[in-house]
């Protein structure tokens, strides 16, 4: 945990100090988070403040510091969805739609090359922008998490609340949504 | 088999990707200050929506009361053996006051009679 149980437990009673203390703490984590949910910068700030805003108001409903952190997750994931459903683009953008840039940059993509200049880095984020639009939000919050994130199987099982042979399912389920949406898209544009 | 394993590298790889080209978000120096501006805004608005929410119920107990208090008013008091003793004159008082309880009922009923 980044911030010491008693921090909690004093946010809890009201100190708005200590509130401020795990703020700073978990700031850069869970803007990090949303950033790579939402996938759009100028929006990050926004859904980040109504996750602490619910943070806030919802502190004393935790029964003990320990799990605070999933509990930070699902509040965050909560505020992503309401985002993506807000403000979920009704694209259907077909391959043949995509600048050449991006269809180069699906080809870079799924090579596997990691030193991509920042036009390349750019077309990667619309193309898996545009992929992950056309998957549902929770397949596209639950395959952020994992594999943009970073969270262990366990982590995610502790935020979900399910086990992790579940997970699993729902992790291959949806990577295989993703690789289908990337497939119908290049059968589309004859790639 | 191998579909499935060549669908999974490129899955893997593409993540991979777009990992990378993510990179790092930076918050702004205004993250705090907008946040608690919006905590306090929230507050507020909080505190409206409970009195909102009570506002039905402190309506209904208001009328409540009014209706009472008019019902009160509407109605005389009901005539007890009290209310007869105070509307009598000063006489009948001592008169009532000098009978034992039987001549007390006696004379009450006479002149509950009149």
């Amino acid at each position: 945990m980044l911030v010491e149980p008693e921090t909690i437990e004093f946010a809890q009673s009201g100190d708005d100090s200590a509130f401020n203390t795990i703020v700073l703490a978990y700031r850069k984590r869970i803007l990090g988070t949303v950033y790579r949910m939402i996938g759009r910068g100028e929006d990050v700030e926004d859904v980040g403040q109504e996750v602490f805003v619910r943070l806030y108001f919802s502190l004393k409903q935790l029964r003990t510091p320990q799990v605070f952190e999933p509990w930070l997750y699902r509040l965050t994931i909560n505020a992503c969805y309401d985002y993506l459903r807000k403000k979920r683009r009704m694209i259907d953008v077909r391959m043949a739609d995509l600048s050449e840039e991006q269809v180069a940059a699906a080809d870079i993509a799924l090579s596997g090359k990691k030193a991509l200049d920042e036009k390349k880095k750019e077309s990667v984020r619309e193309l898996l922008d545009i992929l992950l639009d056309r998957v549902s939000k929770e397949d596209r919050v639950l395959l952020t998490l994992k594999e943009v994130q970073g969270l262990s199987l366990k982590e995610l099982s502790g935020i979900y609340e399910v086990n992790t042979n579940a997970l699993k399912v729902r992790l291959f389920r949806a990577r295989k949504r993703v690789f289908e949406a990337y497939n119908e898209m290049a059968q589309k544009n004859e790639v | 088999m191998d579909k499935i394993r060549k669908g999974d590298e490129c899955i893997d790889n593409m993540f991979a990707a777009y990992r990378a080209a993510l990179g790092e978000f930076r918050p702004s120096p205004e993250f705090l200050p907008m946040l608690w501006a919006r905590i306090e805004s929230r507050r507020s608005v909080s505190w409206f929506t409970h009195l909102a929410a009570w506002s039905p119920r402190l309506a209904l107990a208001a009328l409540a009361f009014a209706a009472l208090l008019i019902a009160s008013l509407w109605f005389p008091y009901e005539q007890s053996h009290e209310s007869a003793v105070l509307e009598s004159s000063y006489v009948d008082v001592l008169t009532l006051d000098s009978m034992d309880e039987h001549d007390r009922a006696l004379w009450q009923l006479a002149e509950n009679n009149r």
